[in-house]
């Protein structure tokens, strides 16, 4: 999975801010607002990765079971499919 | 879907990518973001959000404050537009330019509204110079 290019992170007033640009801006003006967590993961997204990998790269970095690290990226997930934002 | 105004006056504030070449060349249509926040006060020079009677949403500098009327215009505009308080959604505190991130605070910026905005004739000049320096908008 992958997040699709024409989605961008902006960091404005210490959020973490996905918006649309180039031509998908003329479709959509949603936009969906993460914390530093949230932001970590949309990096990891920027290239092709597993859902295993993800979780992996999650649990790594911070300190949780891998059951939450799940319940948290399968929420993600829901968000930004929901938005449009994820090639699977 | 939410409006502009109901997300700042549920949140404080939205975010937008720009559309359009009206505020070039500050903002590029499609490629820079504005981040808006809601205000009470608006002041000469302030990027702020206001809806059209029409519904359309503009995102333009304020230029002169008049008896109570707003006169907004585009950086790359040269017609003011007269603008009542209750049509104004929300002031832009920041924005992207080329992926990174500003505060209108920033010295350099508030140097560039100021001169770019003195007078339509200034703007004249220095849109010729940018166009000149930097080639074509967009």
């Amino acid at each position: 999975m992958k997040l699709k290019s024409e989605f961008v992170l902006r960091n404005f007033a210490d959020k973490y801010i996905a918006v649309s640009v180039n031509d998908s801006a003329d479709e959509s003006n949603a936009f969906i607002t993460m914390n530093k967590s949230g932001a970590f993961v949309w990096e990891l997204l920027q290239n092709d990765i597993s859902y295993d990998e993800v979780i992996n790269a999650i649990t790594n970095k911070y300190d949780i079971s891998i059951d939450t690290a799940k319940a948290d990226f399968d929420e993600f997930l829901s968000i930004v499919r929901n938005a449009g934002m994820l090639y699977e | 879907m939410s409006s502009p105004r109901e997300i700042i006056n549920t949140h404080g504030y939205y975010c937008a990518t720009i559309h359009g070449y009206s505020m070039y060349p500050l903002l590029i249509n499609h490629k820079d973001s504005a981040y808006i926040v809601k205000s009470d006060e608006y002041k000469k020079y302030d990027v702020a959000l206001f809806e059209r009677t029409d519904g359309q949403l503009v995102l333009h500098r304020i230029i002169k404050i008049k008896d109570g009327v707003y006169y907004f215009c585009g950086d790359n505009d040269f017609v003011l537009e007269k603008v009542e308080k209750h049509q104004i959604i929300g002031k832009m505190t920041e924005f992207s330019r080329k992926d990174k991130e500003y505060k209108v605070s920033k010295l350099s910026y508030r140097l560039y509204s100021r001169v770019w905005c003195f007078s339509f004739f200034t703007k004249k000049i220095l849109k010729r110079l940018y166009v000149l320096f930097h080639g074509k908008r967009g």
